[in-house]
């Protein structure tokens, strides 16, 4: 554990920052390809991943001891974006309409919990919770649909689904350790990088992912 | 350390397990589904060539019965007809109008020959496609100006009944087009057996028509005959290729599996 800490930990956290380049980049190179709503809304959640990971480097740059509140602010925008992905996916008012009360039920809990439960300077573990649940029960809601609705022969080419299946694994992968980052951190520094540790293995392979979800955007 | 990160460890596999089960199980189900839709879909169409097969044959029954009808009993009054008509203008002292009586019914008895011949011809059942195409060849009116010339490699060769009315019906209504629309002087048709399929080609030099276009719009009604055609040799498992433009003729290619 002791050499995984040392050794590996600060290379994994440059990797797994650098990560989201990975899918910015295949997304600059497939921009003139195409005009669809779904690739740009794919290649504004990888922006947003970028801008949030440069905010929280210069953050600590400039001799923050807390760069948190990145988080809470991005928890909030990344929910919006993957939640109009599926909007935009759904035809049935019912989805449609149950995503918005999603949106607004969850930018409150956002806000509830950066000025009233957890702080603007801890993990927002509820808010990530929450919102992942909401988005996980979204991605299992479009595969219903395209169970039922056979419009799609080859699954693998479809961007929606694809993109469900990275929320999925990201978001069931990555729960508990946000709920309970606060916790282990209060215990010690080790047990919350073992979280951190956890979050960015699969962000790593979340960002691949959305590489080869924007290339079939473009299609 | 371990204590506090136990839920992480615990229940961080066991999410993701059951995420990894749930991509899994829905690959499998909209793969079964797709393959139960494929199905239905197969069913269906079996079922649809079924009913075309059986509107068909009933066409072809009603055509037979017409075809017997007029000719056993409408041509066998028109006989007698004739035969007391002639008797009447034997007694009779005006012998001319008699004649010309006599001379409107053979044309109708030869109309009423024509048409049940046509609805069922005999020459078919009895000796098969290539005498049938033979006789149909001579059948076409001088009046007309088309001039069919026919080339059989085997022109007594027999195979199943049933293409050989399908095939029949086709060339009849082939001919029937360039008859009425085509203002063609000439007409190829070629009748060439192997072992495997039965090459048929038409091919007449009148006005043509743009088919393309005719095909782009299938619900204008005026490839109906084209269409009925189609679906005649989709029975067959047949191939049926046409060529069309203005003022370049008309070729119909059909290849049908005779073995």
């Amino acid at each position: 554990m002791e050499f995984f800490l040392r050794q590996i930990y600060p290379w994994l956290i440059e990797v797994s920052s650098a990560s989201a380049l990975l899918p910015f980049v295949v997304g600059l190179f497939l921009l003139r390809k195409t005009k669809g709503v779904l690739f740009w809304l794919i290649f504004t959640h990888i922006s947003l991943a970028i801008i949030s990971e440069s905010v929280s480097h210069l953050t600590v740059y400039l001799g923050a001891k807390n760069n948190i509140w990145v988080i809470h602010i991005y928890t909030l925008l990344e929910f919006l974006i993957l939640s109009s992905i599926f909007y935009y996916s759904f035809r049935r008012p019912l989805f449609r309409k149950g995503i918005i009360l999603a949106v607004v039920l969850f930018t409150g809990i956002c806000l509830i919990d950066a000025f009233v439960l957890e702080g603007i300077t801890q993990m927002n573990s509820l808010t990530k919770v929450s919102g992942n649940a909401m988005l996980i029960l979204m991605g299992i809601l479009y595969f219903y649909k395209i169970a039922n609705d056979l419009t799609v022969t080859y699954l693998d080419q479809d961007p929606v689904f694809l993109l469900s299946c990275g929320i999925l694994i990201h978001k069931a992968g990555t729960t508990m350790s946000y709920a309970m980052f606060n916790a282990a951190l209060a215990a010690s520094y080790d047990a919350a990088r073992i979280c951190i540790a956890i979050m960015l293995v699969l962000n790593f392979l979340y960002y691949a992912f959305l590489a080869l979800i924007l290339k079939r955007a473009t299609t | 350390m371990i204590e506090i990160l136990k839920p992480v460890i615990i229940i961080t596999p066991v999410l993701l397990v059951l995420a990894i089960g749930i991509i899994l199980f829905v690959f499998k189900y909209q793969r079964r589904m797709l393959q139960h839709q494929e199905h239905v879909r197969h069913l269906q169409e079996i079922r649809q060539r079924q009913l075309l097969d059986a509107t068909i044959q009933a066409e072809e029954e009603e055509r037979r019965r017409v075809a017997r009808d007029l000719h056993d009993e409408v041509g066998a009054m028109l006989a007698l007809v004739k035969l007391n008509v002639h008797q009447l203008t034997a007694q009779s002292e005006n012998k001319e109008s008699g004649q010309q009586v006599k001379k409107m019914l053979d044309d109708v008895m030869g109309s009423v020959r024509q048409i049940s011949h046509n609805l069922m011809p005999v020459v078919l059942e009895k000796m098969g496609l290539g005498q049938a195409l033979e006789a149909m060849r001579r059948a076409i009116p001088a009046a007309s100006g088309v001039a069919l010339t026919l080339t059989c490699n085997q022109p007594d060769k027999r195979i199943e009944p049933k293409t050989e009315l399908f095939l029949y019906r086709v060339v009849q209504e082939l001919l029937n087009n360039t008859l009425k629309h085509a203002q063609a002087s000439e007409v190829q048709l070629s009748l060439q057996y192997s072992d495997k399929d039965l090459l048929l080609t038409y091919q007449d030099n009148g006005n043509g028509f743009d088919y393309n276009s005719l095909s782009r719009e299938p619900n204008s009604g005026g490839g109906l005959g084209l269409m009925n055609l189609q679906a005649r040799l989709e029975l067959l498992n047949g191939k049926f290729d046409f060529f069309s433009a203005l003022n370049s003729g008309t070729k119909a290619i059909i290849s049908v599996p005779i073995s």
